[in-house]
């Protein structure tokens, strides 16, 4: 209903004005993102490629045709019925719903499979997809906004500051260090300017001349989050997660210059950035809109929207997880501090602060892809099995090798859910007389940490893997490990001697074990920032 | 008023069997109730797996990993209560009961869990035995089922994509042993969509259209056997499969048909019931079966899923010249998504679960839960469909109009098959039109029908649609697809 209105308004404007816009530019526009929204929502774009950038990878066995180029109203070669006759169709709407209605009918001869039904479409839905599907055609697509644009690039004094990082919410700007700052000539507001995709954030600056006492619309799309400030104070609210997502707000604004500051921040997927203006002789004016694509960094983009809520208890992940074997396990905990346990290695894989983990990958389409850890100061640690018969003091370190590559003579046991909060103790058998109870217990704090709990029940001799990496230095009680952020020492250790040893290029941390009954080890993870 | 419309139904079935006019024709929901069990507000559950557990609740699994426990199943659907038993599981496609511990198989392992400290949620996840591999790709899905007979759960494990395998038994069936133990079983799986055990605790479980397989299917899982897709024959070189079995001696060669590659590749087991594609079905997925006959008259026949469609299928199998085969049919539709999860409680009450995540279904909710009970009263249904020397003998679930049932022109056959390629899927070839030369009523409830010609390997689709029931009935699904992989011998008299 909210939409309508201001396709109302947005039309009545250009009218009166007496721009010779399209009959319906204003509604296409907000039809075209409706559009884009289904075609995610109805798993369009698992098969079907819109953007050089992002692989469909589903669509790849099956040849999916692309959306890409020019190929509305361009003839398509298909077939009647899969595996039928050959014959000719003109892809226009009345073939794009045809084939959505009945996708055995005409199959697009390139492909070698014909398209599964999607979810039911109703001829609403369709209107939006048509729009979308048309206007990726002709390479208007990204400019779902462009119905009735009067003027652009009309801010002054402009300057902006690019951060990294990953937030759920705008952060503090003003505590952060850009990495990126510049003056624009363009004089619109454009995320593409911090040249990166994904976990970041920008702020603009900048005046805009105001010429007639009044009161002034802004309506502010963004995805992720975002917030306009006028004159210091905020006038749209756009904060948050989430996809592409348009807010409205107003000011009244005295002749004179107005002091204009936008904040925006992506975390990962689709970035987007509109800002349009409205008011007393300014039809429509764009001030924000994302023009410098960024450069692909040849990856997936990192999607949101799932994320997994920590709050009284430990939380568990087990899922394709980018940084681990395909059985990584990852557990978030209360204290702000989360890992990542490998069940192919028995090995802590990763290690970080803040935001667990997101299941947006896969819990949307069919999951493809190994999703990467939420949060901020992810320390990738050494894969490598933690625990090792060696034959000698010197022999080579049992490698990780490939993706699903297993431990080597240690069997995977589960995990038990310890306590009122729930957190696991990971068991697995080494050997075939040691079994060990992994209990990661995290420390609260400003900079929280982790202690490992490691207890070795049986009888043999073992060495415990404590770090790897191709520098490990002594500091202070404890060890830094090449060039991350982490430290590790060694509470408790008793008559125990953490060696370090250089084996195969690297350096590695290690302890032997004697092991008659039980043996219990505590290793601290800190980091040092 | 829904009272009213009976009697007045009841009262124009008879004035219109008084004058030889049809009553209103009956449909599903005459004979079997569909209510979808309402999923609480910001409860995500993918329906993947479903089972009973022995305090009388329901536990149930979702593709996002979680597990609910579901108090009062059988009562209203608003008043069944939802209590998260698990959560955090990579992907579990089934649940199973056994022993105290609930099994289910993740992507990565079969692990069973309990609660051990009483407060209705699972605390320890036991790894049962995680001996495949897996690579991160999308499509390496596991799915698995009760223990069987001997104890063992067998699990089918999806190649990496529509191809190749890339790692340890993809493309692979295993039996997991209760001790924990991984044994190679049988190669050939593409994609499967579930799998589970009859009532003689034999293994099926259903593929899907692609490379090797024209159209979706249950294909019957004997041990050793080849169930078409070569994608993981590399397996074969492992140490533990080459123990206890030897890579076939010929490779399936491409564009061809299942009867030919049958005589070249001797382990090479045919689809059980072919579902034919875009017409019963697009993604075969799980089954039950209703094991003492309270779910109405199909007892032991497998009642199979379809995710596309949102549908349920029936299958009727014998066993011919030592091979299954037998007749699908259409049984009930209009599920809330696409079903994928089946599961058949004692008493007659069948739980269906569905996603359509991924890949679309008609049903057009993201997810759900349905329910489904037998009104009591039996459907005019063929419940048997036998091949035989010459055609086919049909049982129906009524005794049967002597004259119509009698009548040749009661019937309609034509016959079909899909290559069997390399290539992802298969158009529908070797079309033949069977001629119907025989309809002889053969007891109260049997029709022998002869035709002039049955064709190996090619499904024979029967229409029945003029045979009527003693009171008049049409048949309620009168169209059966016979998967013919085997021609029986002539009876000897």
């Amino acid at each position: 209903m909210n939409s309508l209105k201001r396709n109302a308004l947005w039309c009545v404007m250009g009218i009166a004005a007496g721009f010779s816009l399209p009959a319906n530019a204003a509604d296409d526009a907000d039809l075209i993102a409706k559009g884009k929204a289904l075609f995610q929502a109805k798993i369009c774009f698992t098969c079907h490629q819109v953007d050089e950038n992002v692989p469909a990878p589903a669509g790849i066995a099956m040849k999916a045709p692309k959306f890409m180029g020019n190929f509305w109203g361009k003839k398509r070669a298909v077939t009647l019925g899969y595996g039928g006759k050959d014959a000719e169709v003109v892809f226009d709407e009345k073939y794009f719903i045809e084939s959505i209605r009945k996708p055995m009918d005409k199959v697009a001869k390139e492909s070698s499979a014909p398209m599964p039904p999607p979810p039911a479409v109703n001829d609403e839905e369709m209107k939006a997809l048509v729009a979308y599907v048309r206007a990726l055609s002709d390479g208007s697509a990204g400019d779902a906004d462009e119905g009735g644009l009067i003027a652009k690039g009309k801010i002054e004094n402009f300057s902006f500051a690019a951060y990294k990082g990953s937030w759920d919410k705008l952060p503090d700007f003003s505590k952060l260090k850009p990495f990126k700052t510049g003056k624009a000539q363009s004089g619109t507001a454009d995320p593409g300017l911090a040249e990166i995709s994904e976990n970041f954030g920008v702020v603009f600056e900048g005046q805009i001349a105001i010429e007639k006492k009044g009161n002034y619309k802004f309506k502010l799309g963004s995805d992720d989050g975002s917030k306009l400030y006028i004159n210091d104070k905020v006038v749209v609210d756009n904060d948050g997660v989430h996809s592409m997502k348009v807010v409205e707000g107003s000011v009244a604004l005295e002749p004179g210059k107005a002091k204009l500051r936008l904040e925006y921040f992506e975390k990962g997927g689709q970035e987007e950035l509109a800002l349009d203006m409205s008011g007393p002789g300014i039809k429509r004016l764009q001030l924000a809109k994302q023009i410098i694509k960024p450069k692909s960094s040849g990856k997936q983009p990192f999607p949101t929207g799932n994320p997994i809520d920590i709050t009284g208890e430990a939380r568990i992940y087990r899922n394709f997880i980018e940084g681990a074997s395909p059985r990584g396990i990852g557990v978030g905990y209360p204290e702000k501090v989360n890992l990542c346990f490998d069940a192919n290695t028995m090995q802590i894989a990763m290690l970080w602060h803040g935001a667990f983990i997101d299941g947006a990958k896969h819990w949307n389409g069919r999951g493809q892809g190994f999703q990467r850890p939420s949060g901020h100061y992810l320390i990738n640690l050494n894969r490598d099995q933690p625990f090792a018969q060696l034959e000698s003091d010197d022999a080579a370190w049992p490698q990780a090798e490939g993706r699903d590559t297993r431990a080597k003579g240690i069997r995977f046991r589960g995990y038990f859910l310890t306590g009122e909060q729930r957190r696991p103790i990971f068991g697995y058998k080494v050997g075939d007389n040691l079994n060990v109870a992994d209990y990661a217990e995290p420390q609260a704090g400003a900079l929280p940490s982790i202690v490992r709990n490691l207890r070795i029940r049986g009888n043999g001799e073992v060495t415990y893997l404590a770090a790897a990496a191709n520098e490990i230095t002594m500091k202070d009680d404890g060890y830094i490990v090449g060039d991350s952020m982490l430290k590790v020492s060694f509470p408790e250790i008793g008559d125990l001697q953490p060696n370090i040893r250089e084996n195969a290029g690297r350096k590695e941390l290690i302890i032997k074990l004697n092991v008659d009954g039980r043996v219990t080890l505590k290793q601290l993870y800190e980091w040092k920032l | 008023m829904k009272k009213i419309t009976r009697i007045t139904l009841l009262a124009g079935f008879a004035l219109g069997q008084a004058l030889g006019l049809q009553g209103a024709d009956p449909v599903e929901s005459d004979y079997y109730q569909i209510d979808q069990i309402p999923i609480p507000d910001g409860v995500v559950l993918e329906t993947s797996g479903i089972e009973m557990l022995p305090n009388g609740k329901l536990a149930v699994c979702g593709r996002r990993g979680n597990v609910y426990v579901l108090t009062n199943p059988f009562g209203k659907p608003e008043e069944v209560k939802w209590t998260l038993y698990a959560e955090g599981l990579h992907e579990p496609l089934n649940l199973a009961y056994d022993d105290g511990w609930l099994y289910c198989t993740q992507r990565g392992e079969v692990t069973r869990m309990r609660d051990t400290n009483d407060d209705d949620r699972a605390d320890i996840f036991e790894t049962v035995n995680d001996g495949w591999g897996i690579t991160g790709d999308y499509h390496e899905y596991a799915f698995g089922t009760r223990p069987d007979p001997d104890g063992n759960m067998w699990v089918v494990l999806c190649l990496t994509g529509s191809f190749s395998s890339q790692i340890d038994y993809r493309g692979w069936c295993v039996r997991i042993t209760k001790e924990g133990e991984l044994i190679p079983t049988a190669s050939g799986i593409r994609s499967p969509g579930g799998i589970g055990l009859n009532h003689l605790g034999e293994a099926f479980y259903a593929d899907n259209q692609g490379p090797w397989n024209g159209s979706s299917s249950l294909k019957h899982i004997p041990v050793g056997s080849f169930q078409g897709h070569p994608g993981g024959w590399r397996w074969f070189d492992l140490d533990a499969v080459k123990k206890i079995m030897k890579r076939p001696a010929n490779e399936p060669k491409s564009d061809s048909r299942y009867p030919a590659e049958r005589g070249r590749v001797k382990e090479l087991t045919p689809p059980a019931l072919v579902f034919p594609h875009g017409v019963l079905g697009n993604s075969t997925s799980g089954f039950a079966y209703d094991s003492n006959g309270k779910f109405g008259p199909f007892k032991n026949q497998l009642l199979v899923c379809d995710q596309t469609f949102s549908v349920v299928n029936r299958g009727f199998l014998e066993k011919v010249n030592g091979v299954y085969q037998g007749a699908a049919f259409s049984f009930l539709k209009g599920f809330g998504s696409g079903n994928i999860s089946a599961y058949m409680h004692p008493d007659g009450t069948l739980f269906i679960g569905g996603t359509d995540r991924g890949w679309g279904a008609r049903g057009g909710k993201r997810f759900a839960l349905d329910r489904v009970t037998w009104k009591g009263k039996v459907p005019f249904e063929i419940h048997e469909m036998r091949a035989k020397s010459d055609g086919f003998e049909l049982t129906f679930t009524h005794e049967v109009d002597a004259k119509t049932a009698g009548d040749l022109s009661s019937y309609s056959m034509s016959a079909y098959t899909y290559i069997y390629q390399s290539k992802y899927g298969s158009p529908v070839v070797d079309k033949l039109t069977p001629k119907v030369i025989g309809a002889e009523v053969t007891g109260p409830k049997k029709v022998r029908v002869t035709v002039d010609k049955l064709t190996k390997g090619h499904v024979h689709e029967l229409q029945a649609k003029g045979v009527r029931s003693l009171d008049g009935k049409p048949i309620l699904h009168p169209i059966g697809y016979y998967t013919l992989n085997e021609i029986p011998p002539a009876e000897v008299n």
